[in-house]
């Protein structure tokens, strides 16, 4: 009998130790639900658990590429207040790249999947599948995040790269930046994958090996002459992978004292980086490890624009 | 062949059938008088009287000997390292870990001290700049990424602290030569060897963001040569317990520890020493205790980074003190207790034993007899186990 009490009470305790969070899914599910039934949504759920509306359909749209490009609205599940949003007014659609958990909420990820373009979708995560238990001031814990998003395009990478080139012969164009006479000293030179070069101060004409420590001062802006980065005095060893590949390729053409101006495609840099949403979360996710801290820097598919000077070789 | 009982311990002993060379009135009055003469002396303390008197040879040499207890322990360690990095710029990217003296200034370049625990040496040059911001290369699947934890993070240690603790395991073997004396006192020499198995250390602040220090080493030893001090505070029947203090030099393996940058401190030991008389001349030990030592690293350019290093110990061992007096060469002499025989090889009186030296040397009746094997475990209860 004593046994069999004992064995009761290990029963008890060991279920006692089962995860809360299956408990806490279980609650988001039957809340998210419930507010499917009782506004008469038909709904499915992704593999991973995402809930998907339909909206606006599109069957005969377009259902082939990883990049999307979107206006949303975020509102907390609950209680229906807008948390935040990016429609038709506030600009182009916004980029984010599918499948390469470069997405955050990564339920948001899971949710876009199968949606095509020109149809909106109604996306509801659990908390798990949304901000888990990582508390920031815009998105509190424990809060069921309900998508809308409707998707403009999707597209490959490759059609990106070329769109992102025309970007940049666009920008050279309109800033004369072939015209040596107003923008000294040497017209821009392509170079590999999309790299573009031009030389706008001359060297002393040494140049780097790989394996060098080179010392150069840069400034980095987007096509849009945004400020998203500058350094002076920073050094680095030359080819050994340890900076974006864009600015090795261009440092590379460059002489020592010399300055430059480089064009680096999102693929020579941080691709689709990552899309965080609500924008305002990210220095908060940075600092709990969620992201990297180039997100709060670069968004997903930005040409970055260095300007450079290549201070010593050693 | 003539035999003596005489027992030099606690209470005299005359077995008086052995002397038959006395008439009764004789042995009578000779009995008292050795009794009273033996009591008297053990009063006094004066045993060796006796020996002078009936002229019973003695070793010298023994009867120094015994006045010392060998002493052989081994057993469990368990130390606690802990560092103190105040004065240091304090610097982790995703390859490593590295210190800097914070009078040093510090540009975009970090060029730092490794293995600050037992070797530093110069580390690599690294940028301090976070290999997570621009212009490093982007992560794959960027989001939650383990390598994520693995960020940059710099902090000068007088504003920030932080500091790194852990614990190794060892195996300590000590060997212990003490005079006892008073009683109750007794001072000696001893040498420790420890086999210490080391482990990573903990941050003692940013958990979350700083990675354990991985010493470069897995094992070192410590040698340690002491003088000891001890008192017998409290004795229970054949339980004694004795408070013990070591002060020695320790000394770290060499090949581990650099030891032309670590100054080691002298060391103390408190302990108590638990021994359980099996006999005159052996007893088991178990003895807690603790190390109370630190050493300091030298950095060039830096102040000396200390490292806590207390350690507690728990051995278990023997302790055996050498007889005073041999066994009976005699291989007919079935005599259990101490006594006096002529020594078939010089014809001197001399005084042996009936016991080998993990037995009582006087012992009451059945005090020796064990129970044999053959009568434990599944015989317990039989009547005849064979």
């Amino acid at each position: 009998m004593k046994q069999i009490i004992h064995l009761f009470v290990l029963v008890i305790l060991l279920s006692g130790c089962g995860s809360d969070d299956s408990d806490v899914s279980s609650l988001d599910k039957d809340t998210i639900e419930q507010y499917l039934s009782d506004n008469n949504l038909a709904f499915s759920t992704t593999s991973e658990g995402a809930y998907q509306y339909e909206i606006i359909g599109n069957p005969t749209g377009n259902n082939s590429g990883d990049v999307f490009s979107i206006y949303y609205t975020l509102s907390d599940l609950e209680t229906g207040v807008v948390i935040d949003s990016y429609l038709v007014g506030d600009g182009d659609p916004i980029k984010l790249k599918r499948s390469a958990s470069a997405i955050f909420p990564q339920g948001l990820d899971y949710g876009l999947a199968g949606i095509r373009e020109g149809e909106t979708y109604g996306i509801i995560l659990t908390q798990s599948l949304g901000y888990r238990d990582f508390n920031t001031n815009t998105v509190p814990l424990g809060t069921l995040l309900h998508f809308e998003v409707e998707v403009i395009t999707r597209e490959t990478e490759a059609n990106i790269a070329s769109d992102e080139d025309t970007q940049i012969n666009s920008y050279i164009t309109t800033n004369n930046l072939n015209n040596t006479t107003l923008n000294p000293i040497d017209a821009v030179v392509a170079l590999a994958n999309g790299i573009y070069y031009k030389r706008t101060g001359a060297g002393n004409g040494t140049t780097m090996a790989v394996g060098d420590s080179i010392t150069i001062d840069y400034s980095g802006t987007l096509l849009d002459n945004t400020s998203f980065d500058n350094l002076s005095g920073f050094k680095y060893k030359f080819g050994s992978g340890n900076v974006i590949d864009g600015l090795d390729v261009g440092v590379k053409e460059m002489e020592q004292g010399e300055d430059a101006k480089l064009f680096i495609p999102s693929a020579q840099a941080y691709s689709g980086s990552v899309r965080v949403i609500p924008e305002a979360t990210i220095d908060e996710l940075v600092t709990q490890f969620v992201v990297p801290d180039y997100v709060a820097r670069v968004k997903p598919y930005e040409v970055l624009v260095f300007d450079v000077t290549l201070q010593t070789i050693h | 062949m003539k035999f003596w009982f005489l027992t030099l311990h606690s209470k005299p002993y005359i077995n008086p059938s052995s002397i038959s060379i006395f008439d009764k009135t004789a042995n009578l009055r000779r009995l008292l008088t050795i009794v009273c003469l033996l009591t008297t002396l053990q009063v006094m303390g004066q045993n060796a009287d006796v020996y002078e008197k009936y002229n019973i040879y003695r070793s010298p040499v023994k009867l120094i000997l015994n006045k010392f207890s060998w002493t052989f322990t081994t057993g469990y360690g368990r130390t606690y390292y802990k560092q103190d990095l105040s004065g240091y710029y304090f610097y982790q990217d995703r390859n490593g870990q590295y210190i800097l003296p914070n009078t040093e200034t510090v540009g975009t370049q970090f060029q730092g001290y490794i293995n600050w625990f037992n070797d530093p040496s110069l580390g690599p040059e690294v940028p301090v700049r976070n290999p997570f911001d621009v212009p490093f290369p982007n992560l794959t699947n960027p989001v939650l990424n383990p390598e994520l934890l693995n960020a940059q993070f710099f902090a000068n240690t007088d504003t920030t602290e932080i500091g790194f603790r852990g614990i190794s395991h060892g195996i300590p073997f000590t060997l212990q030569l003490h005079y006892n004396f008073l009683e109750k006192f007794r001072v000696g020499l001893g040498y420790s060897w420890e086999k210490q198995f080391v482990n990573e250390l903990l941050p003692t602040n940013y958990q979350g963001v700083i990675r354990p220090y991985q010493p470069n080493i897995k094992s070192t030893r410590y040698s340690r040569f002491y003088g000891t001090a001890g008192y017998k505070f409290y004795e229970y029947y054949n339980h004694l317990f004795v408070a013990e203090l070591q002060l020695g030099r320790i000394r770290s393996g060499p090949k581990e520890f650099n030891q032309s940058v670590i100054k080691q401190s002298m060391y103390f030991n408190l302990g108590v020493s638990m021994e359980k008389e099996l006999s005159e001349y052996f007893r088991i030990i178990v003895k807690p205790s603790i190390d109370i030592k630190s050493y300091k690293v030298s950095v060039p350019g830096g102040t000396e980074i200390r490292h806590g290093q207390p350690t507690l110990f728990l051995q278990v061992g023997i302790s055996i003190n050498i007889p005073e007096i041999p066994r009976s060469p005699i291989s007919n002499d079935h005599i259990q207790l101490k006594h006096v025989i002529t020594d078939p090889e010089t014809g001197r009186l001399i005084e042996v034993r009936g016991q080998p030296i993990t037995k009582w040397q006087n012992p009451k009746v059945g005090q020796n007899h064990r129970k044999l094997f053959r009568y434990k475990r599944k015989n317990k209860k039989k009547l005849n186990p064979y």
